[in-house]
């Protein structure tokens, strides 16, 4: 079920939040955290049916493991056995992201090495699963840190299946909101929450209707053409897609934060201004910061510990994005677009252990054109695409005829106001900061939710929901 | 400052106040056309759902009809009146715009269910051969519940509550721009290729040339993975029912523009016409020929003209009178 359409904002959402809040008046704080739960699992159900018994299964397991883990932190006698049940739960869910995302991969790759004809197999990829793979990951590594508290089953699965983070994250981390669920305070209606909600959740309905779905359209038209693009197509439809990636993804990421605050669950942001980072490193820590928190933190500080050498501090970065990339989807192109962002970030970082800077423009000027021709490897098909791709984007004949063949006037219209946007204007943290409940953000909701009511006939899934 | 319950009543009076706005002009003026029969009442393209107002039509209408074009927007070409006088029957043109094999599988099975139907022309697009079942969430291109089995309720709900303001626009001051709101609804012509004759006539040269100078109109679906097995699996069980009910089925395949037939992959092709071959004989005319291979035949590069519409129907029905190419149209069986 998709955040923009009809089934979810007039039957759905309304439907969940006010029998949530009626058990929580009468004080059935259980029933109400398993109704939130069943909800989940119907709104994920909705989009992958199939797949639903065994995430369910997944968890569960994920669930008993951690809490021996967690539970045998003490005792020094189960150090082997301890080692046994988090290796068993990492393999575990290594190998179905592994199944289902990446067999066809393999056996592509098989085919290629050994000019065989191995057929490849339908498999669909059920809904989320990159996501909720880390946050199952990341809860068996902190037990066997011992950094998790004794978590009751109830508050683990609703941490997990939560509806508005469980498809395309924000990545919550456990620490962050099970103790959430476990307060009583929250189960109260907080109209300072429901109002923020309600804010958060048109704009970012509005930034993916608006911005994002028109945009994705005409660039992916242009992609889809990559090998007669001409030099400003190319550039046009590459631009095109980088803005309605950011309004696509962070329009989610405002929703799902909006629909956490109406179960006055506070998820975190995952941008902040990313168009604005004057360089590769500071675009990393305002670009889906939840995904960078995540590998940093069990990737990256896995690798490098604090008094490395700089050449471990490289190294760690390249590992580290080089993992992002296969993450994002099973595909040379993602592999070369994890690395050539890894020797961003390491260059953006020599500078700046180096001491060398640049005026801001420049260095802004320098990573945006960076950051658009990334998107270009991320979005393209596969390498070969992305080769054509550039190869227009650096053709230099015919610069005379200024003529477009994919973006309307009206794209161009939205493409210009979405640029206005990302590199001008305040971001949803700051514009979250700054709601007041008086009569112009009043306004402001009427406006953006006109625009999102009036433009919910033909709801486009999330970019992200490939992944 | 409002007082914080104030607002949030303000923000949840707002959402109701507009729903019902958006409510009401969806069920007055039938924003997709889903309420009522209209066949084309105004020419917005792209924002009436055509597959429904035909559907409506014919609910109220079918006992005027005896056979049935079915096919894509491509087989919006082929005139009513040319397919009666060539088969003494009395036809509809049940084309749907990006309609696939399932939406014609659905579309035979539930006329066949309804009445007896003396012939049956089905038009396979050969590119669609990547394509199955895709446009079951695209409001403007869905198919009427009763063809897709859909709870009633669920289906009306959907357009009771979606609006699409901004395509709306965009698309009433582009054909605005094309000058397509006085245009001539024919019911025997579908009214873009009507205008596209017209633009034709008064320039040839402009028209083709910003047809084919760009690569408008095509959008490209995914070569890796060919729908093949859905696709013939689909032409069977139409095969099927044809057969049990005794009706005559004529099956053709698109002729492709060559831009377009150059894009797929040679085998899976041959292996596509192949399978249908086994299933039922048909009329090729999905191969290079001298109509395929000049742009001068097509409105872009996915829709052939009217007059190769004739050319095809001539063809099939051995007219005379049409001078036919020797190399378009190839009678194919086993």
């Amino acid at each position: 079920m998709i955040f923009t359409s009809p089934e979810f904002i007039y039957i759905y959402c309304p439907f969940v939040f006010l029998l949530y809040f009626i058990l929580n008046y009468y004080k059935k704080w259980n029933y109400s955290k398993w109704f939130l739960i069943i909800s989940s699992l119907c709104f994920y159900a909705y989009g992958s049916l199939d797949f639903a018994p065994l995430f369910i299964l997944s968890i569960t397991i994920n669930y008993l493991f951690g809490r021996y883990i967690s539970s045998t932190h003490e005792n020094k006698y189960d150090v082997k056995y301890r080692k046994l049940v988090l290796f068993s739960g990492i393999f575990l869910n290594i190998f179905f992201l592994g199944y289902y995302k990446y067999t066809n991969f393999f056996l592509e790759n098989i085919n290629l090495i050994l000019s065989n004809q191995v057929s490849i197999v339908e498999i669909i990829l059920p809904i989320g699963i990159s996501f909720f793979t880390f946050q199952l990951l990341a809860y068996l590594l902190d037990s066997y840190q011992g950094k998790t508290k004794d978590y009751k089953f109830l508050d683990y699965l609703l941490f997990i299946t939560f509806f508005p983070q469980l498809i395309v994250g924000p990545i919550v981390h456990h620490s962050e909101v099970v103790d959430q669920f476990e307060s009583e305070d929250k189960k109260k209606l907080d109209y300072n929450n429901i109002s923020l909600g309600f804010f958060l959740f048109f704009m970012g309905a509005a930034k993916k209707l608006i911005l994002a779905d028109s945009l994705t359209d005409a660039s992916q038209d242009g992609f889809n053409h990559s090998a007669v693009l001409g030099f400003y197509d190319a550039w046009t439809c590459a631009l095109g897609y980088t803005i309605s990636y950011y309004f696509d993804l962070s329009g989610y990421s405002d929703m799902a934060v909006g629909l956490g605050l109406f179960f006055n669950i506070k998820l975190p942001g995952n941008f902040d201004s990313p168009y604005k980072a004057s360089n590769f490193a500071d675009y990393w820590r305002r670009w889906h910061i939840t995904l960078s928190r995540f590998l940093g933190d069990y990737i990256f500080r896995s690798i490098f510990k604090k008094g490395d050498s700089s050449q471990k501090f490289y190294t760690a970065v390249m590992i580290t994005f080089f993992v992002s990339g296969f993450w994002h989807g099973a595909g040379y192109n993602f592999i070369i677009w994890g690395i050539l962002n890894g020797v961003l970030v390491c260059i953006s970082h020599f500078f700046i252990r180096s001491q060398i800077k640049f005026p801001y423009l420049f260095s802004w000027g320098i990573t945006f054109i960076f950051i658009i021709l990334a998107r270009v490897m991320f979005v393209s098909v596969d390498l070969n695409t992305a080769f054509l791709y550039y190869r227009n984007m650096f053709s230099f004949t015919n610069l005379n005829s200024f003529e477009l063949t994919y973006l309307s006037s009206w794209d161009l219209f939205f493409l210009f106001i979405g640029t206005i946007i990302c590199l001008f204007f305040p971001n949803s943290n700051s514009i979250s900061e700054k709601f007041r409940n008086n009569k112009t953000y009043l306004f402001y909701t009427f406006v953006l939710m006109l625009l999102v009511l009036a433009n919910i006939g033909t709801p486009h899934s999330f970019l992200y929901f490939q992944f | 400052m409002i007082e914080i319950k104030k607002f949030t009543f303000y923000q949840f009076i707002s959402f109701i106040f507009i729903t019902i706005l958006l409510i009401f002009l969806n069920l007055k003026y039938d924003t997709y056309g889903v309420f009522s029969d209209k066949i084309i009442p105004y020419p917005i393209f792209d924002t009436i759902n055509l597959r429904i107002n035909k559907f409506n039509y014919l609910e109220k209408n079918y006992n005027k009809y005896d056979s049935y074009l079915i096919g894509g927007s491509r087989a919006l070409v082929f005139k009513e009146s040319d397919l009666n006088r060539y088969t003494k029957n009395n036809f509809y043109n049940y084309a749907g715009i990006r309609s696939d094999m399932y939406d014609t599988l659905i579309t035979i099975r539930y006329l066949l269910e309804r009445q007896k139907v003396k012939m049956i022309i089905v038009q396979i697009g050969i590119d669609d051969l990547y394509l199955y079942s895709e446009n079951n969430e695209n409001l403007l291109q869905r198919s009427h519940y009763k063809l897709i089995q859909e709870n009633k309720y669920t289906y009306y709900f959907k357009y009771t509550f979606s609006f699409d303001l901004i395509k709306t626009i965009t698309n009433y001051m582009s054909l605005k721009y094309m000058d397509m709101k006085n245009i001539k609804i024919s019911s025997d012509e579908f009214y873009l290729y009507t205008k596209y004759e017209e633009l034709i006539k008064e320039d040839p040269s402009t028209f083709f040339n910003g047809q084919f100078s760009k690569n408008l109109y095509i959008k490209l679906p995914d070569y890796k993975k060919n729908k093949i097995k859905q696709n013939i699996d689909a032409l069977k069980e139409i095969k099927k029912l044809t057969d049990q009910s005794n009706t005559n089925l004529i099956v053709i395949t698109a002729p492709l523009n060559h831009f377009i037939y150059h894009k797929i992959k040679k085998e899976d092709l041959e292996l596509y016409l192949s399978q249908i071959k086994e299933i039922t004989p048909f009329w090729n005319f999905t191969t290079i020929n001298s109509i395929t291979a000049d742009n001068t035949n097509y409105y872009d590069y996915s829709h052939f003209r009217i007059k190769v519409g004739q050319l095809m129907l001539a063809k099939i029905f051995k007219d005379e009178t049409i001078i036919v190419p020797e190399d378009f149209g190839i009678y194919t069986e086993k």
